[in-house]
């Protein structure tokens, strides 16, 4: 210690952090992000610019339809509740990070922290990031932003494979609908179910897995043994099988994924909550006389959650794919409901006069799983402390 | 009262806490039955300190655990006539749910190695709080407040910062006290502190050791002290149970102990410690290891590690008294 008056208790004084400047709160306010851009952190910064212009546009190119949203019909309100909640959220999210004082504090630094911090550093990771959220964000505001309603047909004789122009920015396809809505329409389909699927499968994994790993013996071979037997079915048969039967639809769909995706996820689980369970703090837990719910719940799943994010994560694009799979056969979504797969496999006749018909959703699949699996890839380095460098 | 002077000699009996009696924890195995504990009987009174020591592998640690009926059943298996009773109350075969509520709220523990014994994910403050708020039915804020108390008395040093750190942020020493902070949450009567030193530097262990022993004369509670350091028992026990092999080898004040051993094992123990009247000396060391449980020797258990052993230790031995608290399971003892 070379300071003089340093002792122990005193607090040491908090490090200004150099990339702070006082002016960005005049910016802030005019352009929510952008400071925090400037400054390097461009991760979170092209977050809250990117939800600010757009909703901004939004608001200028189509007041009529913002306007009018509050009594349409429940998208419509969706994306009205979107559209001011993410203006707000962008706007004082940015104010505030601005006013912190320049404070670089080292109290509570959780491992969460530690991992986000991490993964802010991977710029990849941080892009497709960027391009999910994205995703999602206009796939909220579908409503506002489609050109057109994704199943009205125009003329059949003037407006039938249209190729682009301003009126149809994609073009049309070969019953004169409108693709650039249709993708829009289709991106909620696609993106829902595999948020939804991913979702029911982790839940049931997590607490499967956890129960089987904590109570062991009996309990764990029957759960362990159910999932064996799950695994073991050719899951794309017994979709088709089950799709066959009954009338296939987005429900369906979303259930069916749901579950017969979350044997991986329960023995990621086990596995963790096995290991876990031989830590001296969850004996400690025991000692202290914690119900075993309160010990599952509490204290063995959020520390095996790590890697049943990351496995979520490149499940959403998994997901995705066998959605679009199943609509290319014709098992998944049914038209006219827009779908990525059904575009693929509605244009793929027609691809030879008219390209774009299944290039663009194509390329959605495409781009989308991508960022699914960058992001996937940056969360297993993020919260791997022995990657984290 | 107890007379809890290390020096006595003439602890007066009375009602103890606890009570373990004849307690056999086996474990069933593929290779066999392990007799981990094995007729072990000894009585825990209020505010004292009582030493459980021996190597490892004595069973030192599943005797502790069985009090707290932390042993999953099966492999564990507390045989039949084994009794821990716990200010009269019977715990052996006691229901998951009144045990429950004695841990934590009765009796508490501490374990070896403060590194892995608190939840990463929660902050010091949130751990704590939990305790309370389960057992003493707080709210986030009075258990937030009871936190930052419990820390300033177990000698965290500016606890209004620490409480909101996480467990990796602190050091060793002050997780254990950490520990300790949550083990005392509920005013335990018997707090078990099974090795509670040993993964610290010296130092710390001394500092650990003499906080144990204010809190246990501030708070009235009794310590059950489980140890394989010597040194650890001489600074802090009022009484001394000798573990080996599954059994209790000698029991005695620590003073009775320390200057007349009866058993050969304490004796071997004793003198593999560094002495301070002189130093330079070559530390001795029992010969050997603890053998497996499963197959305990025939007659005397020591006899095969014994520099004593002779005629007589083929016959399995018997715990003989020699006074009031003061007993050795070795033949030698009644010539």
């Amino acid at each position: 210690m070379s300071s003089p008056s340093s002792g122990v208790r005193d607090a040491p004084a908090i490090p200004v952090d150099p990339t702070r400047r006082p002016g960005g709160r005049a910016l802030s306010a005019v352009l929510p992000g952008l400071p925090q851009i400037l400054v390097g952190r461009w991760g979170t910064g092209a977050m809250a610019l990117m939800t600010w212009v757009g909703m901004i546009a939004i608001l200028v190119t189509r007041t009529d339809r913002v306007l009018a949203a509050g009594s349409g019909a429940w998208d419509e309100r969706i994306a009205l509740f979107t559209l001011v909640s993410g203006l707000v959220a962008s706007w004082v999210w940015s104010w505030r990070e601005i006013g912190e004082a320049g404070r670089l504090t080292t109290v509570g630094v959780s491992q969460w922290d530690l991992a986000v911090r991490a993964f802010s550093k991977n710029r990849t990771a941080v892009a497709g990031l960027l391009v999910i959220a994205g995703l999602y964000l206009v796939s909220l505001v579908t409503p506002f932003i489609a050109p057109h309603d994704p199943n009205t047909q125009y003329d059949l004789l003037t407006d039938r494979l249209v190729g682009m122009s301003a009126e149809h920015p994609l073009g049309t396809d070969q019953f004169a609908r409108d693709v650039f809505s249709r993708l829009l329409y289709g991106a909620r389909i696609s993106l829902s179910i595999g948020f939804v699927a991913v979702g029911i499968s982790v839940t049931i994994g997590t607490l499967l897995g956890a129960v089987a790993g904590f109570f062991g013996g009996i309990v764990d071979g029957a759960i362990m043994r159910f999932v064996d037997m799950v695994i073991s079915f050719p899951r794309l048969i017994l979709l088709i099988t089950i799709i066959a039967i009954f009338e296939p639809s987005i429900f369906l769909i979303i259930t069916v994924l749901g579950l017969t995706l979350w044997p991986s996820t329960a023995r990621i689980v086990r596995g963790e909550v096995l290991s876990l369970r031989e830590r001296e703090f969850v004996q400690a837990a025991e000692a202290l006389g914690y119900p075993k719910k309160r010990i599952i719940l509490r204290h063995l799943v959020p520390n095996a959650l790590a890697p049943v994010i990351v496995a979520a994560t490149l499940g959403i694009g998994n997901t995705i794919v066998l959605e679009a799979g199943l609509s290319f056969l014709g098992l998944g979504v049914q038209p006219p409901t827009p779908s990525w797969g059904t575009m693929v496999a509605s244009g793929r006749n027609n691809l030879l006069g008219a390209w774009w018909l299944s290039t663009f959703p194509g390329l959605a699949i495409v781009f989308t799983v991508l960022s699914f699996n960058l992001v996937g890839d940056g969360l297993r380095d993020a919260l791997d402390p022995r990657l984290r460098s | 009262m107890t007379d809890g002077s290390a020096g006595g000699g003439q602890v007066v009996q009375s009602e103890s806490l606890l009570t373990v009696e004849d307690l056999r924890t086996w474990f069933l195995t593929d290779q066999g039955v392990a007799r981990a504990v094995d007729g072990v009987s000894f009585d825990v009174r209020p505010q004292e300190t009582l030493g459980i020591v021996g190597e490892s592998g004595c069973g030192k640690t599943v005797t502790s655990l069985s009090i707290l009926g932390l042993l999953p059943q099966p492999p564990a298996q507390i045989q039949e006539g084994s009794s821990i009773r716990f200010r009269g109350e019977e715990l052996v075969g006691a229901a998951e749910k009144r045990m429950r509520s004695l841990r934590g709220n009765e009796i508490s523990m501490i374990f070896q190695e403060p590194m892995s014994s608190l939840n990463p994910v929660y902050r010091v403050g949130d751990q704590i709080g939990e305790a309370l708020r389960l057992h003493r039915g707080l709210d986030r804020r009075g258990a937030r407040a009871e936190a930052v108390r419990l820390l300033t008395e177990v000698g965290i040093p500016e606890p209004h910062r620490r409480v909101d750190e996480y467990p990796h942020q602190l050091s060793g020493g002050m997780r254990q006290r950490v520990m300790i902070a949550m083990a005392l949450s509920c005013e335990p009567k018997l707090l078990i502190a099974d090795e509670p030193t040993t993964a610290l530097d010296v130092t710390i262990q001394a500092q650990i050791l003499e906080l144990l022993a204010s809190l246990r004369d501030s708070h009235g509670m009794a310590v059950l002290l489980i140890t394989h350091d010597l040194g650890v028992v001489a600074e802090v026990c009022d009484r001394v149970v000798v573990m080996y092999a599954g059994q209790v080898v000698e029991t005695g004040t620590v003073y009775e102990i320390f200057q007349d051993p009866k058993h050969p094992y304490t004796r071997g123990l004793l003198e593999s410690l560094p002495s301070v009247e002189d130093p330079g000396q070559r530390l001795q060391s029992i010969p050997g290891t603890v053998p497996n449980p499963i197959a305990w020797p025939d007659g005397c258990r020591f006899q095969d590690r014994c520099a004593v052993a002779g005629e007589g230790c083929e016959r399995a031995q018997t715990l003989h008294e020699l006074g009031p608290d003061r007993s050795a399971r070795c033949w030698r003892v009644e010539s």
